[in-house]
């Protein structure tokens, strides 16, 4: 679980530094990326003990950097499936991108940043984080949803939401 | 916290945003919206107040029961007076949600498992409605229902998809 997780935050910090790539190479490197990361779900959840009436896959993070808090990521059933989903639907949403924009950067990056976000919100066991990541999924959907069509109006739309935030 | 939820799942008088983002959003920001945000809400909701503070929400079962029914009836009620076929989609996905409630505050494992099954179902549905929505509209250009008159000239098989889809 914890090289899951710590897989999609390199990612996604990694993306950053794919600017200077080419499209093609992006949209590829991309698209493998998710579907090893579907294929990973798919382990979790064939290998889920059903025996087991409690959580499995747990990991806890002790003091965490500087802010000397510590976090548990644990999954059961539910969180396992939708964890599937979630990275299921993901990938067909990026493959439609794939045909619809050539500069395709920005889209990957909020694709993945959303995946790493859902992934964390089922599979924390922690009310904090839980609520962090949980209003955090608000903001690539509306960066996805506004940004298509720079407007005026849509810029003050994301002025208000950061409000409500 | 619980209002939060409430407007993530939606309960029927929050419900007013959902909608208009569909109609906004392109079509993986309607996949991702209809397919993974919705179930959100209802998994926050049972991950927080159902299985952690269970104790508290037992006098209040019947309220949420009167909305999620109120709001099943008014969500496809609605849905029949669209035009826009996302705003269809959107209302029939609102409808699926409150019906998750009932399902949700049955404090039964049958209820439970039923709520699951039903959103991992309405996920993929409503994904693959919004996938062959955005498919006519890149045909199309519009998404009022009036234009679609000579679909059945053009393409018959995505017509008998779509309505299996629904």
């Amino acid at each position: 679980m914890f090289w899951y997780t710590f897989w999609l935050i390199s990612f996604s910090i990694f993306l950053f530094f794919l600017l200077f790539f080419s499209y093609n190479f992006v949209r590829l490197y991309t698209y493998f990326y998710l579907i090893i990361i579907f294929y990973f779900s798919l382990f979790l959840l064939f290998f889920f003990n059903k025996s087991i009436f409690w959580y499995q896959n747990i990991f806890i993070f002790y003091r965490l950097f500087f802010f000397n808090i510590s976090c548990i990521f644990a999954l059961d059933g539910i969180s396992i499936s939708l964890i599937v989903l979630s990275s299921f639907l993901l990938m067909f949403c990026f493959l439609i991108y794939w045909f619809l924009r050539y500069k395709i950067h920005w889209y990957s990056f909020i694709i993945i940043f959303t995946l790493w976000l859902l992934i964390n919100v089922f599979s924390s066991s922690d009310l904090f984080f839980f609520y962090i990541f949980f209003e955090g999924i608000v903001i690539p959907m509306f960066l996805l949803i506004v940004f298509e069509e720079a407007d005026l109006v849509k810029f003050m739309l994301l002025i208000n939401f950061l409000f409500i935030l | 916290m619980f209002f939060g939820f409430a407007i993530k799942v939606p309960i029927i008088p929050l419900h007013v945003w959902l909608p208009e983002a569909h109609v906004e959003a392109p079509t993986p920001g309607s996949v991702i919206l209809a397919g993974i945000l919705l179930k959100l809400g209802t998994y926050a909701i049972f991950k927080l107040f159902l299985e952690s503070f269970n104790y508290l929400f037992i006098d209040l079962i019947f309220i949420f029961y009167i909305f999620a029914v109120i709001g099943f009836v008014y969500a496809s009620l609605v849905a029949f007076t669209q035009i826009d076929i996302k705003k269809i989609i959107a209302y029939s996905s609102i409808a699926h949600m409150n019906f998750s409630l009932i399902g949700l505050f049955s404090q039964s494992i049958l209820g439970l498992s039923g709520v699951f099954i039903l959103m991992l179902g309405h996920a993929i549905t409503s994904g693959a409605l919004f996938l062959s929505i955005g498919v006519l509209y890149d045909r199309y250009k519009t998404r009022i229902i009036f234009y679609y008159v000579d679909w059945v000239l053009i393409c018959l098989f995505f017509l008998f998809y779509f309505l299996f889809l629904l």
